[in-house]
């Protein structure tokens, strides 16, 4: 199976990806046995990736945060059914996607989706390590995305979300969605050309579509 | 090779590195001659490119130390004072469970019990009263069996009136009407077709006094072939009953004499015992 990086790398010392999942299981083993202490590291290790990954789906910090805690006390509550030799990233992730959409139905339901772009200010107080106009234009960039991805149906965020923002491989997208790879990647291909719909007006502003063959291939 | 419509459908898959290699190379070799799709593969490039390079938000330590606060609080056991744990123990919902359904049981107990009872001591009405010869006589073995004779009696309500219709087949020789006070009504059918009779309960009639005598005599006169001066007798007999009735009583004589169908309505209470008088069988 695919390693996936859901550990913070600051908070991780371990790399390989074997190394990664024998600590989620020893730290799972420990919480089964009653070791609370052992599910605050694992939140430690993966608040990051879970807090992002709600961001990107809900749009906005007070559903994220919502969604996050949701997540751990789900992840908690069903520990019992993690099975050691299954990916502790993937398992998160399928419950942080899951959590997700049960809000987005639930404000879809009461009608109370907020504007992602009102949402975008709320960032610039906890943003560090750039420069005032650089973190404007990322904050400009932000803002454009996630109104891009609030275009997209729920699955096509849940698959652009785990492919291109958490760079995640399309196969483990499939897996942790409960899809095939051929679906998941009919949506990815949806939700690109959306975002690009979307996107282009301010791409073409900013001078930044013009990406070359060379870079692409470069890429892969 | 490929066209520019076949291309272009693949364009935000191959930007994003998610085509098969030989694919991606079919695509590639297409974007090497094509300068309008090249172009289009540049701005999904770009496009992808935006997505994968934006930053994650950063949320500061103090952020996530209050997430995490917050769910280890939700996830770590109170400790409950030993009056709380008392009443958690003593409420809990599984033992609940068992008080719950034996509650249920006992409810359900003594609600069969009242309907039982009830039942017992209020003796009902009937509603339809069918009393056939021929099962008689399967079960009584030396009366002759040539007695092909129904019967039924059926009380019902009309509104506020109460009506007993005994409806006899050809065979019957006599129907006699007693009631409390009186030795009652003879009425001898003479003709051999099917005839309906129609009593009034004597006990409802008193109560509710919406029917007259008259009526009633006049639907014993229908059915009864008899002459004028049996009629008189009728209406006499009636009229007596009607005054000091409390009970109705209904006979219906077989051609066998050792056969006769009786029919009682029900009994009220402080009711006079009942005349039996000379019946002509």
């Amino acid at each position: 199976m695919t390693s996936i990086a859901l550990i913070n790398d600051e908070a991780s010392p371990h790399d390989s990806a074997d190394e990664r999942r024998e600590l989620f299981a020893s730290l799972v083993e420990r919480v089964k046995r009653g070791d609370t202490p052992a599910f605050e590291q694992i939140m430690t290790f993966t608040e990051r990736s879970v807090m992002r990954t709600a961001w990107r789906m809900l749009g906005t910090r007070e559903d994220a945060r919502d969604a996050s805690q949701e997540t751990f006390l789900r992840a908690y509550k069903y520990l019992h059914r993690f099975n050691s030799r299954q990916d502790f990233s993937a398992w998160l992730y399928r419950i942080t996607i899951n959590v997700c959409l049960d809000i987005r139905r639930k404000q879809e339901k009461r009608n109370e989706r907020l504007a992602p772009l009102d949402d975008a200010d709320a960032l610039e107080d906890v943003r560090h390590g750039h420069d005032e106009e650089e973190a404007a234009i990322q904050r400009q960039h932000e803002a454009i995305l996630l109104q891009a991805l609030e275009t997209l149906t729920t699955k096509e965020r849940a698959a652009i979300v785990l492919r291109d923002f958490e760079n995640l491989p399309t196969e483990e997208v499939a897996r942790i969605l409960g899809s095939r790879p051929a679906t998941v990647r009919s949506q990815i291909s949806a939700a690109r050309q959306k975002i690009k719909t979307y996107c282009d007006c301010f791409l073409r502003r900013t001078g930044r579509n013009r990406t070359s063959r060379e870079e692409i291939k470069r890429r892969r | 090779m490929m066209n520019c419509k076949a291309t272009e459908k693949l364009l935000a898959l191959y930007a994003g590195d998610d085509l098969p290699a030989r694919q991606a190379r079919r695509v590639a070799l297409h974007l090497d001659s094509c300068p309008k799709c090249e172009k289009l593969a540049g701005e999904f490039g770009a496009s992808v490119a935006l997505s994968r390079s934006n930053a994650a938000p950063e949320f500061d330590s103090n952020f996530f130390d209050e997430l995490r606060r917050d769910v280890l609080t939700q996830i770590t056991p109170q400790p409950q004072t030993p009056f709380a744990t008392f009443l958690a123990h003593r409420f809990a919902p599984r033992r609940m469970n068992y008080v719950y359904g034996l509650a249920l049981i006992c409810a359900s107990s003594l609600f069969a019990s009242y309907i039982y009872f009830n039942q017992l001591h209020h003796t009902r009405v009937p509603q339809n009263v069918r009393i056939s010869i021929a099962e008689t006589l399967q079960s009584t073995s030396d009366i002759d069996d040539s007695h092909d004779l129904h019967t039924a009696i059926t009380p019902k309500r009309v509104g506020k009136r109460r009506t007993t219709t005994a409806k006899a087949s050809q065979q019957v020789r006599q129907i006699r009407i007693l009631t409390a006070g009186s030795n009652g009504i003879y009425i001898t059918p003479r003709t051999i077709d099917s005839e309906s009779l129609l009593v009034e309960d004597l006990t409802a009639m008193r109560a509710t006094k919406e029917i007259t005598l008259s009526e009633t005599v006049a639907s014993a006169t229908v059915t009864d072939d008899s002459n004028s001066e049996d009629r008189t007798n009728n209406t006499a007999s009636v009229e007596s009953a009607v005054t000091s009735a409390e009970m109705l009583r209904i006979e219906i004589q077989t051609p066998d004499p050792n056969l006769r169908i009786i029919w009682l309505s029900p009994k009220t209470e402080n009711a006079p015992p009942m005349k039996t008088g000379a019946h002509g069988s």
